[in-house]
């Protein structure tokens, strides 16, 4: 599963092939296309798109203030409140939504912030090569053994439990995976024809690497993020969860599943609702990813 | 083959003074002036205290300087004192460990018990309804917290059908069986977590020995699937399973923070969770070096074991 690819590299495409890459719009349809063949990758994707709404419009769709205390405590779900109450009588269901919207927000700027950090280092060394290469993936070798959710964790108590340092602490956690993939990708992507035609026309190294190398290294990088995600909704619920994470009053659903930790022979649905939220939306990132995978590989990566 | 250890292990050593002076300095990003952070509980301090403190802890002298005599006296053991109890980190991981690597053993065996049969029935039947469903409980314990898991597990086991406990510790070597009991639920959730990542391994490289021509001569000869399966392949097919070890050791710490934590193991992540949230730098600092340590180990020892174990890697 995680063997690293050792695939050579795919013929060059044929002109049908370029006819379809030069319409961007069939190009799309025909990917989407194919995504949604991976049946699962559908429903992973419809998992998605239905936590982002709610999290874009959680002021418009939650039924309560979250931090609102009602008058009545661990009520169970009613039409009232949907998903009931929690200890402190505030409703269930609006910190779910606005869980949603601290975790989705905070995972995507840290996942794409590491990705592009990572994806720039990672086609850099592969092109440069040399001792810059060498340099960086040593670097990255020592961050990979800290094991993510440690290094998060580090990185979140030295800097201190907020918004911002959680970004810092899960994008830094991602910088070397997506680095590693972008390298060994640059580096098959450098031998190629078009980039030696690049630097016979005169490119400068820097134009070379982020117009040619970089664009044609993106389909792994964004299958690394589309999986990243998964990790980081993963380690904000962790490190909320063991109260390194956003501090009160801002809701996220591992600080939910903490606070019923306590409760869990009481009420033990408040400890289980927010956790499905996060195996749900975890799930559907990780199958998103795969799905991205088997849906951009045949010819426009190379990799599988 | 000498050779390649050594030259495995000169590799490794750069990355090894690279962790250090990442751990070292975490310290520096503090914000602010760390003696100030650290010991912000005991109240204010002189302006006397605070440079005796500074200078007690080298944060006088500039920073390569600090770091390498932080790295000197970590190789003899010393981890200087937590800022909380004034005690010396040294004698908390030495209770620590042993919890941690009793409880870590018990998780990878279980995840082994689980990965190895599963994967091996799925390469086997491939395609076969066993194989979709393990694949689909494989794809779900990855996206599995664990901490959810062990919480859905204590809910089940503990406060509903009281078959063992929710939360303590006893020591393997105070009484087996009870200690058992104690180890079962935090063993399964952290070996559960573990068992995805090997089994899909097993079942992808299993896929791809039994292709392979001494596979069919081996059945040509008329031996019994079994054998040629769990003999044969199997051998060949545990090799590259080795390479997800670094990556399995790193899950294992890491969800061994979190059990520890729900569980009230008092291992070493218990102890980092627990210096984490006191901002005890020296703790925070001696458990990030051996975790990280630990991985590196791991992946240097699944790098030589895979050399010496097949002899068509000759580097």
């Amino acid at each position: 599963m995680n063997a690293p690819p050792q695939q050579e590299i795919p013929p060059l495409l044929s002109a049908h092939d370029i006819l379809i890459q030069n319409n961007l719009r069939s190009n799309l349809y025909i990917f989407i296309q194919r995504l949604l063949r991976v049946r699962l990758a559908s429903f992973a994707l419809a998992i998605i798109v239905v936590t982002s709404v709610l999290a874009i419009f959680a002021p418009l769709l939650s039924p309560y203030d979250p931090s609102f205390t009602g008058p009545d405590p661990l009520a169970g779900p009613s039409a009232r409140h949907l998903l009931g109450t929690d200890q402190l009588g505030r409703d269930e269901l609006s910190q779910l939504i606005y869980g949603a919207r601290i975790t989705l927000w905070i995972s995507a700027i840290a996942v794409i912030a590491g990705g592009t950090v990572g994806g720039l280092l990672g086609v850099t060394s592969g092109y440069v090569r040399g001792f810059f290469d060498t340099a960086v993936m040593r670097c990255m070798d020592a961050l990979v053994a800290f094991p993510s959710l440690i290094l998060a964790l580090a990185l979140a108590s030295a800097l201190g439990p907020n918004a911002r340092d959680l970004v810092i602490a899960i994008g830094v956690a991602n910088v070397p995976w997506v680095a590693r993939i972008a390298r060994s990708q640059a580096l098959q992507v450098r031998e190629l024809p078009f980039i030696e035609a690049a630097r016979a026309l005169g490119a400068s190294p820097m134009r070379i690497i982020l117009r040619h190398v970089l664009a044609n290294t993106l389909s792994p990088i964004v299958v690394q993020v589309t999986l990243g995600m998964g990790y980081a909704v993963l380690a904000i619920a962790a490190l909320s969860f063991l109260g390194a994470g956003v501090p009160p009053p801002a809701t996220s659903w591992g600080t939910m599943l903490q606070l019923s930790f306590g409760l869990v022979n009481q009420a033990p649905m408040l400890s289980i609702i927010p956790g499905i939220a996060i195996f749900l939306l975890v799930l559907a990132f990780n199958i998103l990813g795969d799905g991205l995978r088997e849906a951009l590989d045949p010819r426009l990566s190379g990799t599988r | 083959m000498v050779r390649y250890i050594l030259v495995r292990l000169v590799h490794a050593l750069p990355i090894v003074l690279l962790v250090t002076f990442a751990t070292y300095s975490l310290l520096l990003m503090l914000p602010g002036d760390p003696v100030t952070v650290m010991f912000a509980q005991g109240g204010a301090l002189t302006p006397q205290q605070q440079a005796n403190l500074r200078h007690q802890l080298n944060l006088d002298k500039p920073i390569p300087v600090q770091w390498l005599l932080w790295v000197k006296d970590v190789a003899t053991g010393d981890f200087g004192r937590s800022t909380q109890t004034r005690l010396p980190v040294s004698r908390l991981l030495r209770t620590s460990l042993p919890v941690t690597l009793q409880l870590g053993t018990f998780a990878l065996v279980l995840s082994l018990i689980l990965a190895i049969p599963a994967g091996v029935l799925s390469a086997v039947r491939a395609n076969s309804w066993f194989d979709r469903i393990a694949t689909v409980v494989a794809i779900g314990g990855v996206a599995m917290p664990d901490f959810f898991l062990a919480i859905v597990l204590i809910i089940i086991f503990a406060s509903r059908l009281h078959w063992l406990p929710a939360t303590g510790w006893i020591s393997l070597g105070t009484n087996p069986t009870r200690a058992l009991k104690y180890m079962l639920l935090p063993g399964i959730v952290v070996g559960f977590a573990l068992a995805p990542l090997t089994m899909r391994q097993i079942r992808s490289s299993l896929l791809e020995v039994l292709r392979q021509d001494y596979v069919r001569t081996a059945r040509a000869k008329g031996l019994r699937e079994q054998r040629v399966v769990l003999v044969h392949a199997l051998r060949n097919a545990l090799l590259p399973t080795l390479t997800v070890l670094s990556l399995v050791i790193g899950r294992l710490l890491a969800g061994q923070v979190i059990v520890e934590q729900i569980f009230g193991i008092p291992g070493m992540g218990r102890v980092f969770v627990g210096a984490i949230l006191s901002r005890d730098f020296p703790v925070v600092q001696a458990t990030v070096l051996l975790i990280a340590l630990m991985v590196i180990v791991a992946n240097l020892a699944a790098d030589i074991c895979y050399a010496v174990l097949d002899p068509r890697i000759r580097y």
